[in-house]
């Protein structure tokens, strides 16, 4: 079972995430900030990472960075927003393998992971 | 109905969605306040930023069209001003703060799944007025694309010796629709994967002409890879929003001059960054009826402790110095122990600290002195001071009012401030804290006071009581008069005094909680309000008394002293019965007639056990009850009476005790206040007053 990481801060849409993800048979670990999530991907590994761009203590881009820093084979999709272009392009630059847009639709989350985790 | 909603919601999700939406919502409040203040940082700026940002994603995600169209607009707007294109005038926060009372309308749409008649056209276009007029659009070159289709000799040499390294090259075209989200980095996302899949020799536009925007919603890269064209194509395929690719085997054309190829970009390498290393605090949310659950399940665990310990002592006294009973009575003791940690961790656990309140004040504070021409301070100590969410529930709207009363109505214009050699923005302090197992809070002003005078010509004239009756009263009895409901709908008083409006229903609610409300005031020099709070309203601390043959629970924290009847002198006082007591008059009350019910017929007029008083105060008012027994002190959970015999005067709830037995809980302002009333009304009665 492929260990799916969600790092969002507002709980709501890690719940969302968590339900479509564990309804589609992948184990779920969360993280609510940058911060958290560059230190769970180093104790926890996961498989691939679905993370938001805006985020207090470490945004997105910076926890990414890390992350690939880390692991540089580390399969991040980042969940971004209209108006965030420019974000996205340093995300994609930086390594994420995909981004997907909120608000999200959940077939394109399932096939943005899949492609991820090849 | 016609103006039904549909939100893409769970119910079970709603309670979250909304708490959500409410907490980011604040902190916009709050940071705006901040801003109006320009006390401001970059901090409060990025804070802002986010939390109007989440907003939008949050109602994204339900469907909620117009509240993410607006919450968009606010982000840019935050956007501007985090970047220094905007300055956030007083005009620009007015409208933002409106912004955030049309956000709570559209948020109660999802509650109620109801239209409300708000219409945003107007505010949207006024805030995308305000994002054009003052940001300046970054420019976005996008026409700059070099139209060259030439290779340099270095890049020819370089293909011809990756095709005998028998790798394939590939020239390959790629497409975006104009209209996608982020083309170039979608485009950029396409570059990234056939980097992935071999060398890139030539790419067009490069990586940086995309970062910078510059393309044409298309990109053309020379791919030098092992795969082969069916795999790359592959690859492609899981790029999302591309509308068009071809990849087709690199034929050499005209040898020229060409861009020198972009350097493929590298992943940056600050891999040992410092991490902090503190452990990640992990909290849960826990629904308020789980945690309710919890408080009922420990509750019972006390009825049955207690029921316990009475076995054990039943047994005790059949056993004696049992050994089994004694292991018994070891194990009942530190089982109590347990449950009482258990009890105080799960009463932690619905612990909230009373900025969950408190952070809500500002913003009322401004609209009321701004309606009301005052210039305001607030200060606010103590808002960490933790109590039960179910006193923080309760406890908002009487706060609210003794808050806008002190703006109001206790603080004075800045003309009037001025001539009374005071400076012209008044202060208003609201404080908390925790205070021998209450929680006293505090509002505070530095206005204009209470007039007593007035308030006893207010009081006459309402015909509250005769003119001597009123002069008798001491000051501080008359302020306390501005609890009554009788003159609080005295719309002179409020004129001339200042104070008054609903002021009855402050106390009647904060009462109804178990706690007091008392005022204080200097003329000319302010006025405080001292709020006093039990910790929590799920359990209590009370002693159990027994009233003929029922058992009633007086609340700990109203009791001061427990005395036996046999061990008193008892004199009548105003005809009334009293006792001497720490060298004050105290008088008596007698349950037994408090209580009387008909229905019962005459409570025998002997007492069997060993009659006591129990001395209460209620605020300033002290007075003692008499029982026929002390049973003991025990903890007990409230549980209403309403549901099953409506409002009863002097009780305020029930409780169910080990043995079965249901014990009624004394409401000790609620008995003080119609005995003692009623003997006013006597008093007077005997004196020849009309009332």
């Amino acid at each position: 079972m492929y260990k799916i990481m969600i790092v969002d801060d507002a709980q709501f849409m890690r719940v969302r995430l968590s339900k479509l993800l564990t309804g589609h048979g992948y184990e779920v670990v969360e993280a609510e900030n940058g911060e958290q999530a560059v230190q769970t991907y180093r104790s926890i590994k996961p498989d691939a990472v679905l993370m938001d761009v805006t985020m207090p203590e470490k945004d997105g881009l910076e926890a990414l960075a890390e992350i690939r820093g880390y692991d540089n084979q580390a399969k991040v999709v980042m969940l971004t927003a209209l108006g965030q272009e420019s974000m996205v392009l340093q995300a994609v630059q930086a390594g994420a393998k995909d981004y997907v847009v909120k608000p999200f639709d959940p077939d394109r989350v399932l096939r943005a992971l899949q492609k991820a985790l090849g | 109905m016609e103006n039904k909603l549909t939100f893409n919601i769970e119910a079970d999700e709603l309670e979250l969605f909304i708490d959500e939406v409410n907490e980011y919502l604040q902190v916009i409040e709050s940071s705006l306040l901040q801003l109006e203040e320009q006390a401001s940082s970059p901090e409060t700026l990025n804070l802002i930023f986010r939390a109007a940002h989440t907003i939008k994603a949050l109602a994204g995600t339900v469907g909620h069209q117009r509240m993410a169209d607006l919450t968009h607009a606010m982000e840019s707007l935050f956007d501007a001003m985090r970047n220094n294109q905007l300055t956030p005038t007083q005009k620009i926060v007015d409208e933002l703060f409106d912004v955030v009372d049309i956000l709570k309308i559209l948020r109660d749409e999802i509650i109620n799944q109801q239209a409300s008649d708000i219409d945003i056209t107007a505010v949207l276009s006024r805030l995308h007025t305000l994002i054009d007029q003052n940001s300046h659009k970054a420019s976005s070159p996008k026409s700059e694309v070099s139209s060259e289709n030439t290779l340099t000799p270095e890049q020819i040499s370089q293909i011809k010796k990756l095709q005998e390294d028998e790798q394939s090259v590939f020239n390959v075209e790629i497409s975006t629709d104009a209209k996608t989200f982020a083309p170039a980095a979608r485009l950029m996302q396409a570059a990234m994967a056939l980097l992935d899949a071999g060398q890139i020799v030539r790419q067009r536009p490069t990586m940086e002409d995309l970062s910078a925007g510059k393309h044409n919603n298309r990109l053309e890269i020379i791919l030098a890879t092992k795969l082969e064209g069916k795999a790359v194509k592959e690859l492609l395929a899981d790029v999302a929003d591309l509308s068009d690719f071809q990849v087709r085997p690199f034929k050499v054309e005209q040898p020229a001059e060409a861009p020198p190829p972009s350097p493929p970009a590298t992943a940056p390498k600050n891999g040992n960054a410092p991490v902090s290393v503190n452990s990640t605090s992990k909290t849960v949310r826990i629904s308020v009826e789980r945690l309710d659950a919890l408080i009922n399940l420990v509750g019972e665990l006390v009825t049955n402790r207690n029921r316990l310990k009475q076995v054990e002592e039943i047994l005790r006294s059949q056993y004696g110095k049992d050994e089994t009973v004694g292991e018994l009575s070891e194990s009942s003791t530190h089982m109590g122990r347990l449950i009482d940690q258990l009890q105080e961790e799960v009463m932690r656990a619905r612990m909230l600290p009373i900025s969950h309140l408190f952070d809500k004040l500002p913003r009322l504070v401004r609209d009321v002195a701004r309606t009301s021409e005052k210039q305001v301070d607030l200060i606010i100590e103590g808002a960490a001071t933790e109590l039960d969410r179910s006193v923080i529930e309760v406890i908002g709207d009487p706060l609210i009012h003794l808050l806008r009363n002190a703006v109001d109505h206790g603080l004075e214009t800045p003309e009037q401030r001025r001539s009374a050699n005071k400076s012209e923005t008044g202060t208003v302090k609201l404080t908390a804290a925790h205070v021998e197992g209450r929680v006293v809070i505090t509002v505070q002003d530095d206005g204009k006071g209470i007039d007593p005078d007035r308030v006893r010509q207010s009081a006459v004239k309402r015909k509250l009581m005769t003119p001597e009756r009123a002069a008798q009263l001491s000051d501080e009895e008359v302020i306390d008069l501005i609890f009554q409901p009788n003159l609080s709908t005295a719309e002179k008083l409020t004129e001339v005094s200042g104070r008054g409006v609903g002021m009855d229903v402050v106390r009647t609610n904060v009462e109804r909680l178990g706690g007091s409300v008392f005022v204080e005031s200097v003329l000319g020099q302010g006025t405080v309000f001292r709020v006093t709070l039990p910790l929590t309203l799920a359990i209590i601390e009370t002693m159990l008394v027994e009233l003929w043959n029922t058992v009633y629970a007086i609340p700990i924290t109203g009791i001061n002293d427990v005395l036996y009847l046999s061990d008193t002198k008892t004199d009548t006082i105003s005809g009334m019965p009293a006792i001497r007591w720490r060298g004050a008059v105290l008088p008596l009350i007698n349950l037994r007639q408090s209580f009387a019910d008909p229905r019962l017929g005459d409570m025998p007029k002997t007492v069997g056990g060993k009659q006591a008083i129990v001395t209460v105060t209620w605020g300033k008012q002290r007075c003692g009850l008499i029982v026929d027994r002390i049973i003991g002190k025990q903890g007990i959970v409230v549980k209403s009476l309403n549901s099953i015999a409506g409002e009863v005067p002097g009780i305020s709830g029930c409780t169910i005790l080990g043995d079965g037995r249901v014990a009624l809980i004394i409401d000790i302002p609620g008995l003080i206040n119609a005995e003692l009333r009623l003997r006013h009304v006597k008093e007077g009665l005997k004196n020849g007053h009309s009332l």
